[in-house]
């Protein structure tokens, strides 16, 4: 982690010294397992940037924030977070002109649970990868990054998937029960970038799709229409069951959905250039049916 | 298992007995109980929640003295709610609640000359307070009124402003627009500029503003240049509001809700807060 | 004081609950939260009662304030329209293993919907509630409930029975005539407390209670929590909302889980000719809190929120509420946001502002 931090304040300064406005990458917080977002803009403060154990914050997000708008911004991405960055360039939603990006090769992090307990991070053992290998500057040691077998891709979703219809929904009406409807898994989402959600509910304007009422069958339309919104988009970054009060496994939702078009569509997962867009919004004469359990697997 | 009192979100019923198309997108509501009178009584400045599930409900500036025997509302289309009660027709049930926020204190303008400065749909709520003077005129002294709007086509209660109001003693109407039309014989201008030109003296002098923030914010800076004391100078605050009983945290503004300690405020209570919009 | 030894609890509670619905703290999978006791007795559930964890996720304030709260029903028939006030029905709750903070912040509640005009929603859950307070002699490291002079270890009165959770069995003392009912009706699952027990036990609660204001080692301490409202000014000036809104990802965790948040929105939901109107929690720093129908926003600014946020509670609620701080140090904040911003690095921060 000193390897890293390191680099990154070095690289920091230099950025900001060659006329970058602003600096995000990680800082401690007041317990040894915090760590949050650094928004950096004074060489002064380039000391307080440090990569520790729970720098598990997806910082691409940040770059959709108004107030960035038409900034030089220098940005570090973990090898999950330069994914979700990738689809954001091809989306259309940053620009990446202004922004200077360094890749880290990432060891795979720790979580800690609501007892108090640390354990490594559950995204970081099904993380394919870890080291964001197209940049020209990867900070941290390449050797070190964590390795995982391709059949730990989608180890979370396998066990749901053996099981039948009427019990992977039992099992999901008991854990979408605790939802409380915070929105803090679509605020945190680097890839939910609508202006106006139309999941939002209250009186925005999607009252007429969704209500803010604790109904399960309101918190499962959310969760089941977000995931079906990210097909295409997600990258299994993890943020969304990281920022969870109530420890929701919303990841298998939408791992349930990549693993589903990578059985059902050949795409990369994500695309090169904004030439391939997701199977929502892309239509090809042999695309499965409706209904039927074509692919690779049987889905 | 236990008794239900009333609940203060509970709302009352109230009918729709007349309905005035004022310009494109305000209409003014004539609302009474099944009775035939007012939903309740209330004082000049308050304001009442209507409800018109499943739409919702949104709070309205009573625009009728507490004097008259029904309320009325002039209420402009702008959201959900409101356009729901735009197709309202005569007859219709709606539900209502209130009265909440605190009056204009009509009881310490007595004496005062009193001048009344409405932009557009603000006209609204000092109606309430002009009527409530106007019927207890020998209580007060001069009224000056200066409505303004964008255009001549804007005006609400156009012929009660035109044709009753100066017809009073001691009474007078200032109209302008911001943009005339060819047959506009009034004033051009925006209200500040207009206040300029007719140099109220603050002396012995009461203003009550109310309009959109922005017009608010310069016409309440020029009267206070023009010398008049931030304590003597009344408006209205405009927030989001829901539940109108300062339980439910919208509305809030330093220790303050608008729907329990405004809308009505001076401008001496205002530059007391410590956040301003 | 009374013992009711623990393997002796799901008898008592199975016998109180002819009487009562009763929440209490539950494990379930790597969370401890209030459940329903009798989604304990369920096999294939998985859910274990837990009286050791300090803090459940969530507060206990959805006993008294629901997430979300259908209150009336509406029906329109041509141009008729009807209102009926719903009723509450069922047991009242019976809130066991609640800690002090969580107690204590429904004072905090009180204040809001008991005064006038009195929301009477609230009002019936809250006056037919019953609440068991487990004292706690001990603390975690995100606690800070003696910064609001809150006692951890509890004190004789404000809930309707206290337990202290010793060895191998709880130990209770009653704090309202409801509590003394209770201990009275179900006489057979408690047995007497010898005296060196109950001094003990006293005195340890004594101690713990007096101990952290002293122990000015816990970083959680280190500003006073009037700072914001001593300093109003200079701190809402300040540039320490932007740098903490720079982060801030504008969800509810932090109100939701909050005892003391209570802002809430009301919805109305039909089918066809008829619905229901209901109440359900909100959050003022969701972006269109403030928003109005004509499309303006005074609070449109991510920091003008987070600070609105932390000025109610450390400013403007004590103004209006006889210097009321609306905070009970539970700690949740500190533990769930997912960015790290939590009610104790704005007092330090503030801190920063006043001492430059």
């Amino acid at each position: 982690m000193e390897i890293i931090t390191n680099a990154m304040r070095q690289l920091a300064r230099e950025g900001l010294e060659n006329g970058l406005d602003i600096i995000i990458g990680w800082e401690d917080g007041r317990f040894e397992w915090q760590s949050k977002p650094a928004f950096i803009t004074e060489i002064n403060d380039i000391e307080s940037l440090n990569f520790n154990n729970y720098s598990l914050k997806n910082l691409s997000g940040y770059l959709l924030k108004k107030e960035l708008k038409d900034k030089k911004i220098g940005i570090f991405l973990k090898g999950c977070d330069y994914k979700a960055y990738k689809q954001l360039v091809n989306y259309n939603q940053v620009d990446p002109e202004n922004i200077q990006i360094w890749g880290i090769a990432c060891p795979g992090l720790k979580e800690r649970d609501f007892h108090g307990n640390t354990s490594n991070a559950e995204r970081c053992q099904r993380c394919q990868e870890p080291v964001p290998e197209e940049l020209e500057t990867i900070i941290g040691k390449k050797e070190v990054a964590i390795q995982n077998s391709p059949e730990d891709k989608y180890q979370d979703v396998k066990k749901l998937e053996s099981l039948a219809t009427d019990e992977r929904f039992d099992y999901w009406k008991d854990q979408i029960s605790d939802c409380i409807r915070c929105y803090a898994c679509r605020n945190t989402c680097p890839l939910c970038e609508c202006t106006t959600c139309m999941l939002a509910g209250g009186d925005s304007n999607s009252d007429d799709w969704i209500d803010s009422a604790k109904e399960f069958s309101q918190d499962f339309f959310f969760h089941s229409i977000r995931a079906f919104h990210q097909a295409g988009r997600c990258v299994d970054c993890g943020e969304c069951e990281e920022v969870c009060p109530v420890d929701i496994p919303i990841s298998k939702i939408n791992n349930k959905i990549r693993h589903d078009i990578e059985n059902l569509y050949e795409m990369p997962e994500v695309a090169d250039d904004d030439s391939v867009m997701g199977p929502l919004l892309d239509f090809r004469e042999d695309d499965p049916e409706p209904g039927s359990k074509g692919g690779k697997e049987n889905a | 298992m236990t008794e239900i009192a009333k609940d203060p979100l509970l709302p009352g019923k109230a009918i729709i007995t007349a309905i005035r198309q004022d310009t494109e997108d305000i209409k003014t509501y004539q609302v009474r109980d099944v009775n035939g009178g007012k939903p309740f009584d209330f004082e000049p400045g308050q304001c009442a929640m209507l409800s018109l599930p499943p739409a919702g409900e949104a709070i309205f500036s009573i625009t009728s003295s507490p004097l008259a025997e029904m309320m009325e509302f002039s209420i402009k289309n702008v959201g959900r709610v409101t356009s729901e009660i735009h197709n309202l027709k005569v007859g219709d049930q709606i539900g209502i609640r209130g009265p909440y926020g605190t009056p204009f204190p009509v009881a310490d303008f007595q004496k005062d000359d009193l001048l009344f400065i409405g932009g557009g749909i603000g006209l609204a709520p000092l109606r309430s307070v002009i009527n409530y003077v106007l019927k207890k005129r020998d209580n007060y002294g001069k009224v000056d009124i200066v409505c303004g709007c964008r255009t001549c086509n804007d005006f609400v209660h156009y012929e009660e402003i035109t044709e009753e109001w100066p017809q009073k003693p001691e009474t007078d109407v200032h109209l302008t627009v911001d943009k005339a039309t060819d047959d506009w014989t009034g004033f051009e201008g925006y209200i500040p500029d207009y206040l300029e030109e007719l140099n109220f003296s603050p002396a012995g002098k009461k203003a009550i503003v109310c309009g959109p923030p922005i017009m608010i914010k310069f016409v309440v800076q020029q009267l206070k240049e023009s010398g008049f004391d931030p304590a003597d100078i009344y408006t209205t605050l405009e927030l989001k509001m829901k539940c109108g009983i300062g339980k439910c945290g919208r509305c809030n503004i330093g220790s303050k809700y608008v729907c329990k300690d405004g809308p009505v405020f001076t401008a001496k209570e205002l530059a007391g807060l410590i956040e301003t919009f | 004081m009374l013992k009711l030894d623990k393997n002796k609890l799901q008898d008592f509670l199975k016998a109180i609950e002819e009487e009562y619905q009763i929440q209490l703290p539950v494990k379930k999978a790597d969370q401890t939260d209030f459940c329903n006791f009798e989604d304990t007795l369920k096999p294939n559930k998985g859910l274990e009662i837990d009286l050791n964890t300090r803090l459940s996720v969530k507060s206990p304030k959805s006993y008294l304030f629901p997430r979300s709260e259908s209150y009336l029903e509406f029906k329109k028939d041509n141009e008729r329209l009807d209102f009926k006030l719903k009723e509450l029905t069922g047991k009242a709750n019976l809130i066991f293993g609640i800690r002090n903070c969580d107690q204590e912040s429904f004072k905090i509640l009180d204040k809001v919907f008991l005064q006038e005009p009195v929301d009477q929603l609230y009002k019936r859950r809250r006056n037919s509630t019953i609440t068991v307070v487990a004292r706690c002699l001990e603390q975690s490291e995100t606690c800070f409930c003696q910064l609001f002079e809150i006692e951890p270890a509890g004190s004789e009165t404000g809930a309707d029975l206290y337990y202290y959770n010793y060895n191998d069995g709880l130990y209770f003392t009653a704090g309202s005539d409801q509590g003394e009912l209770i201990l009275s009706d179900y006489s057979q699952y408690f047995k007497s407390v010898e005296p060196e027990i109950e001094k003990k036990l006293n005195q340890e609660a004594n101690q713990f209670n007096g101990k952290i204001t002293a122990d000015s080692d816990n970083p959680l301490m280190q500003n006073k929590p009037e700072l914001l409202y001593d300093n109003k000014e200079a701190i809402f000036n300040s540039d320490i909302w932007q740098e903490l809104a720079n982060r801030c990802l504008e969800c509810g965790i932090c109100t939701y889980l909050c005892p003391t948040c209570h802002c809430y929105d009301i919805q109305d939901y039909s089918a066809d000719q008829s619905g229901e109107r209901y109440r359900c929690w909100d959050s003022c720093l969701f972006s269109n809190f403030t928003e109005m129908a004509h499309g303006d926003n005074p609070r449109e600014e991510t920091y003008q929120r987070l600070r609105q946020r932390f000025f109610h509670k450390l400013v403007y609620f004590p103004e209006e509420q006889e210097e009321s701080l609306a905070c009970v140090g539970c700690g949740r904040c500190l533990g769930s946001c997912p960015v790290n911003i939590d009610i104790t690095e704005v007092l330090a921060l503030a801190g920063g502002v006043i001492n430059d």
